[in-house]
């Protein structure tokens, strides 16, 4: 079917592409035409469950220029969506406060017991909303709401590669040493993101993500499996 | 014998980036490249290279190189003492270099960031097509990280060119201090904007390749605003709650959460990019229409002046 996108800018060289509502499977076709049919004009893109920011170098072509060429293709096309299903990833996680730095002080700010933190966490289901921010990072939906808790205020100089953390709604995982502002609530010893692979990573949006716990020396091992 | 460099000193972060990574933010990895892609393309000019080609970039203190072939060279950007062999030479024009010749990039004068383009192809760690490197992930350059202390280059065979200068009126100025940007998709949650446009920011000593971290002169404000992480770019000004702005530069993140208030307009990041730390800046806020027309103002003079369109 024939789809109405909507159009905002980021700055001269971004042009953001939305759907009314949140579906993968049209984005996931908008970015698969748009990077066969303009791959000389797109530097990149960024997915969201509800958009597609595009890439470009304003000095080889400029906003303008490119909203009126995906215009012409988008209205000669019909985006049914490209389908994949939904598989289940199951990712263990260690929640020791040398990993959980901020458990602690969530139990204070939330009122919950570190206990009942993790048996939230754990309880849930998730969905992959969104790779991005650092090469691999996911971002969750699905979190507990009693665990909703905004970012830090200020965000932190480095992040340990495996760190998973809560911020609002959402779960996250670092799969690099990174800054971030989401408070820490465990770390898993899995490495999601491979720089060998390709691609990189194996998770897609919309997978389905459900935690297990694991104790340090179950950490430890699987760690050293990894290397 | 193979063509080769020999790093005497490596300096405090050099680098080889280029203007290549494609595709890769779908995965949450950074484009990299230079800081200041400007000085990198004026550099590769100089050599009549593709201005995206790869050059090492170079910073504080820079390195100390020993070149065991013929070629030439160029080094445009930050303004630094450079010599050959002990003996001053100039920025900003073609360099002629002769097997056994060292390279010292001493103390950086004014600016960050120095750009080394060598006439020859830099051989390296490819990633997403391009050397650029990404020390968080370790990709591109030398083994993914900065070049060190001793480290071996080799480049492809070496090509002749004609002798070139960068002509006065386009080399940087380093006294520019008027950020120009255009509002962020945020801009409106700001009731205070006064605050961006009114004071100075200076730019935190803490700031890197990720990004550049403003800190307020006088009243730091707080803003409290959660959002959903949505798509960020280059340039892109986000405010954290303590009020402390920082600019999103070429390792940044592809998302973040943090109010959009602006994004820097393209004719400016590198001109951000090369303000030291310490100094401020002042942004002032431009439509997306008037920083088009600064884009075609540009590309018009720089076609007029080198003779070339500087796309990446």
């Amino acid at each position: 079917m024939k789809r109405d996108f909507s159009y905002d800018t980021l700055g001269d060289s971004t042009l953001i592409i939305s759907t009314d509502k949140e579906n993968v499977d049209v984005i996931r076709h908008l970015h698969l035409i748009l990077s066969e049919k303009l791959k000389d004009n797109i530097i990149d893109f960024v997915k969201t469950p509800n958009s597609l920011a595009v890439y470009i170098d304003p000095y080889k072509i400029s906003i303008k220029q490119l909203y009126n060429k995906i215009n012409t293709i988008v209205v000669n096309e019909s985006f049914d969506g490209i389908k994949k299903k939904a598989k289940d990833w199951k990712i263990p996680i260690c929640y020791d406060t040398s990993y959980a730095k901020d458990i602690s002080s969530l139990s204070k700010k939330l009122g919950l017991s570190i206990k009942k933190i993790i048996e939230l966490h754990l309880r849930e289901t998730y969905k992959i909303h969104m790779i991005g921010f650092l090469p691999g990072f996911i971002y969750l939906k699905g979190l507990n709401n009693n665990l909703k808790v905004p970012r830090r205020n200020t965000p932190r100089k480095e992040i340990k590669a495996g760190s998973i953390a809560i911020a609002n709604d959402q779960t996250g995982i670092y799969n690099i040493n990174s800054p971030g502002g989401w408070n820490i609530i465990g770390r898993t010893p899995l490495s999601i993101f491979n720089k060998k692979k390709n691609p990189p990573i194996k998770m897609i949006e919309g997978d389905n993500v459900k935690f297990y716990k694991i104790s340090k020396d179950d950490y430890l091992k699987l760690k050293n499996n990894e290397k | 014998m193979k063509n080769s460099i020999e790093f005497l000193r490596a300096g405090s972060l050099s680098t080889i980036q280029d203007l290549r990574r494609n595709n890769s933010r779908v995965y949450g990895i950074p484009r990299s490249g230079p800081m200041d892609h400007r000085s990198h393309m004026l550099s590769n000019w100089l050599l009549g290279k593709d201005l995206r080609s790869e050059t090492i970039e170079m910073t504080l203190i820079g390195p100390k190189i020993k070149f065991n072939f013929n070629t030439n060279i160029s080094l445009c950007g930050a303004n630094s003492e450079c010599l050959i062999n002990n003996k001053k030479i100039d920025m900003n024009k073609t360099l002629i270099i002769k097997e056994g010749d060292v390279l010292d990039i001493k103390k950086i004068k004014e600016g960050n960031w120095i750009y080394l383009s060598i006439s020859a192809e830099i051989v390296a760690s490819k990633y997403f097509d391009s050397l650029s490197t990404y020390e968080k992930s370790e990709i591109g350059g030398i083994k993914g990280v900065s070049i060190r202390n001793g480290d071996k280059i080799n480049l492809l065979a070496s090509q002749d060119i004609d002798q070139k200068k960068i002509p006065k009126d386009i080399v940087h100025d380093f006294n520019e201090k008027i950020i120009r940007v255009i509002k962020g998709p945020e801009y409106y949650l700001f009731d205070d904007i006064n605050y961006f446009t009114d004071n100075e920011f200076k730019i935190s000593p803490s700031s890197d390749r990720m990004g550049i971290r403003l800190e307020n002169v006088g009243n730091n404000k707080k803003f409290e605003i959660n959002l959903e992480s949505s798509p960020v770019v280059e340039g892109t000004i986000q405010v954290p709650p303590d009020g402390n702005p920082i600019v999103l530069m070429k390792d940044s993140q592809t998302t973040g959460g943090y109010p959009r208030i602006g994004i820097i307009s393209s004719v400016d990041i590198s001109k951000i990019s090369q303000i030291r730390a310490n100094k401020s800046v002042k942004f002032r806020f431009i439509s997306l229409d008037e920083s088009n027309r600064l884009i075609d103002y540009d590309k018009k003079k720089y076609k007029s002046r080198l003779g070339v369109n500087l796309v990446s």
